[in-house]
């Protein structure tokens, strides 16, 4: 398993201080990239250069009646956020990340940290563009 | 963990009887978890034996409600309201009705007296029962709500975690009939739809859309033709669809009235599950289950980005 | 002159009542009465399956605000007054995304600035147009990815009311979600189609209530006799509904429906079912305040 951004190779796929949002299941980057984004508990935001971890919730929109998944992209642009790796998000989270101009990055069937070695590698694929 | 959605752009094609007949072919091999996504038509119970162990309220959205006291019948609210939702009493008050209602608070905005304000309100329950096959999650909403795609994603919020906390990699969603918010919360995220067709013309139309919503989703579908004896040339139709659209027919089956009756004596436990395998449906359900089952068949959008 | 407005409605998909409403449809038009078809099942309206219609097709617009001034520095009141989430301050300003719009002008009501401003967008359309026997067909279609079915049925509902008739059947979606709702509301009877299966008759129970809860006059017809063995007549009967139908299936019938065809003119029975639904029918309009239709 390659360390994260450590190896020689492609640039980084980003030009601002990076910070990337993950949908996970659980706390840690060993914990796995989860389906769920607009409802989601919470939210992992790794920093790639130390894959350093900090945990925003996400309560307050998940409780809403409706416009969740809006809700989550405000919390995450507010946050600085400048990317997401998610397996999928529906169609009305993906307009608002659009507006946010936060690309969404798929991975699924992986941890949280083999996810964000792969993003820095340039290794996934965008799902967002047309 | 892997979700196969059972789904129809039509109702009545016998989606809930194939979600049961798959969890019987499916269940001796694993342990697996069923979901009744068709939020507006619980049926799946009624199919499968089940035993409700918890039950769970399911906040709907905010009830508007006017204060008598403080109304002073002025009116302005029933000019702000775009749905009609608003009129003066014979007491000249306000009244809302609650079934034009979409709670967007524009009244609560013009009212110079704040006579209208917003109190939660329950929009139906989160289910979660015990069957021979595993953990069964479904919802109930009450008649008339809407939200039901939030609460589509509650039971699917609630079955993922069962079947996380017991290590069970498949889990099975009876989808709803439509291609509306419930069948976008039912079907995003998994890993694949099997839609259930009928051979009629409203059956190919449907299955049009159906296809055409959850490849935008990027979910890869799969086709069961079910009914096909009652018109061949309504099969015909559906298999030209199928290869037109760039999806797998996995299967035609007959029509079967007594399949529904046999199910439901399994699961009222009058009749052995065993019972069940000498009906020629599920003897042709197994045939195409591992084309079908998650953990095993190849499930690929088509490759012309027609999604 | 109002029309008699009657709702054909179903607890559950695949009941027959798209055959229920186009047969009766054309059966009441037939006799000479004008008739108009609403197919508010605008997630799958199929009505226009059986009818050589050409329809004039409308598109149903929703109004979605835009922003087009400057909005003073650090304001949120519009992101704060809309209940949908469809405003979102993003990169430092608000942004709509009109999908979660339900066009219901909070957001301009409260914009201290102006810079606020509602435009017209489709989330459906509307087909009217009239079939050989004179009958009306009005089919609203909600666009696939659209979530405002209940904005495409009121305009659906709008515009089969609109029409000089006699009577409106509206074709509703099955289920007793808000979709029904929207279509059903303050008709003056609604049909009720159902089979004699376990699944019919607990999908029959849930209209009943929704029924109730509306005050709306029902009754039932139960569709596919010989399909299941519940007593739906018995169940009527305790809760107090009229059944006023029963039609069989047998193959015939399904392979009229199979290619589009009205049982009214493919099976050798179809026009006596009909004919004496609508005669049952009108004996408890009769009885209502609508009156019978003439």
């Amino acid at each position: 398993m390659s360390g994260a951004a450590s190896g020689p190779g492609l640039p980084p796929p980003w030009t601002a201080p990076a910070l990337v949002a993950v949908c996970a299941d659980g706390r840690d980057l060993s914990d796995r990239v989860h389906a769920r984004f607009g409802r989601a508990g919470f939210f992992q935001l790794v920093d790639p250069e130390t894959m350093a971890v900090t945990l925003i919730s996400n309560d307050e929109n998940r409780a809403v009646a409706q416009g969740a998944g809006t809700g989550a992209v405000e919390l995450l642009a507010e946050r600085g956020v400048t990317a997401l790796i998610a397996t999928r998000v529906g169609p009305k989270a993906a307009e608002a990340l659009r507006y946010a101009a936060i690309p969404v990055y798929a991975a699924a069937d992986v941890t949280v940290g083999e996810a964000v070695a792969a993003f820095c590698r340039g290794g996934l694929a965008r799902v967002d563009e047309v | 963990m892997r979700t196969l959605v059972v789904a129809s752009g039509k109702g009545g094609t016998g989606k809930t009887t194939m979600t049961a007949v798959l969890v019987h072919v499916a269940a001796p091999s694993r342990p697996l978890a069923v979901a009744d996504c068709d939020v507006e038509g619980s049926n799946l119970p009624l199919a499968l034996s089940v035993d409700v162990v918890s039950r769970t309220a399911f906040a709907g959205r905010p009830r508007a409600v006017v204060d008598e006291e403080v109304c002073a019948g002025c009116g302005v609210c029933l000019d702000r309201c775009r749905f009609g939702a608003l009129s003066l009493s014979d007491d000249g008050l306000a009244v809302i009705d609650p079934w034009l209602c979409e709670s967007c608070g524009a009244c609560t905005w013009g009212c110079p007296l704040d006579a209208i304000s917003f109190e939660p309100q329950q929009a139906g329950e989160v289910l979660v029962g015990e069957g021979p096959a595993g953990p069964m999650v479904f919802g109930l909403l009450r008649p008339g709500e809407d939200l039901s795609g939030k609460l589509v994603t509650s039971v699917r919020e609630r079955v993922a975690a069962l079947a996380d906390e017991r290590g069970v990699g498949l889990v099975i969603v009876d989808g709803p009939p439509g291609v509306g918010c419930p069948t976008i919360a039912s079907i995003t995220g998994a890993d694949g739809v099997l839609a259930v067709s009928e051979p009629t013309l409203s059956g190919e139309h449907d299955l049009r859309r159906l296809v055409s919503l959850a490849h935008q989703l990027g979910v890869p579908v799969k086709v069961v033709l079910n009914k096909a004896d009652l018109s061949e040339t309504g099969a015909q139709r559906i298999r030209s669809a199928c290869s037109s659209l760039g999806v797998e027919l996995v299967g035609e089956l007959d029509f079967d009235t007594d399949l529904p009756r046999a199910l439901g004596a399994v699961a009222r436990g009058t009749r052995p599950p065993s019972s069940l395998d000498s009906s020629s449906f599920v003897h042709s359900v197994r045939a195409i289950w591992p084309r079908v089952d998650p953990e095993r068949a190849d499930w690929a959008l088509p490759d012309d980005g027609s999604g | 002159m109002t029309p008699v407005t009657v709702a054909v409605a179903s607890g559950k998909g695949g009941t027959g009542k798209t055959l229920v409403a186009t047969n009766l449809a054309a059966h009441v038009a037939r006799t000479g009465l004008r008739v108009t078809l609403a197919d508010c099942d605008v997630e799958a309206p199929n009505a226009h399956l059986f009818f050589d219609v050409r329809a004039a097709v409308a598109p149903v617009e929703m109004p979605v605000p835009e922003i087009v001034g400057a909005c003073p520095a650090r304001c949120t009141a519009c992101r704060d007054a809309c209940r949908f989430g469809a405003i979102r301050i993003l990169g430092g300003r608000p942004v709509v995304l009109p999908d979660l719009c339900h066009g219901c002008g909070a957001c301009t009501q409260v914009c201290p600035s102006g810079a606020l401003h509602e435009r017209q967008v489709a989330v459906g359309s509307v087909g009217v147009g009239r079939a050989p026997d004179g009958m009306r067909l009005v089919t609203g279609q909600l666009h696939v990815g659209q979530s405002k079915a209940p904005a495409v049925i009121r305009a659906t509902r709008e515009h089969a009311l609109s029409e000089v008739s006699d009577v409106v059947l509206l074709d509703a979606a099955p289920g007793a979600a808000c979709t029904a709702v929207a279509a059903v509301h303050g008709t003056d009877f609604l049909l009720l189609v159902t089979e004699p299966t376990p699944f019919g008759l607990h999908d029959l129970t849930a209209m009943v209530d929704l029924a109730g809860e509306l005050r709306l006059r029902a009754g039932v017809v139960l569709n596919r006799v010989g399909t299941g063995e519940v007593d739906i007549g018995a169940y009527c009967r305790t809760a107090g509904v009229p059944l006023l139908a029963s039609l069989p299936f047998d193959r015939d019938v399904a392979a009229c429906y199979a290619d589009g065809r009205l049982l009214i003119d493919g099976h050798p029975a179809g026009d006596r079912w009909f004919a004496d639904l609508w005669s049952t029918l009108c004996d408890h309009l009769a009885t209502s305040s609508a009156g019978v239709p003439a």
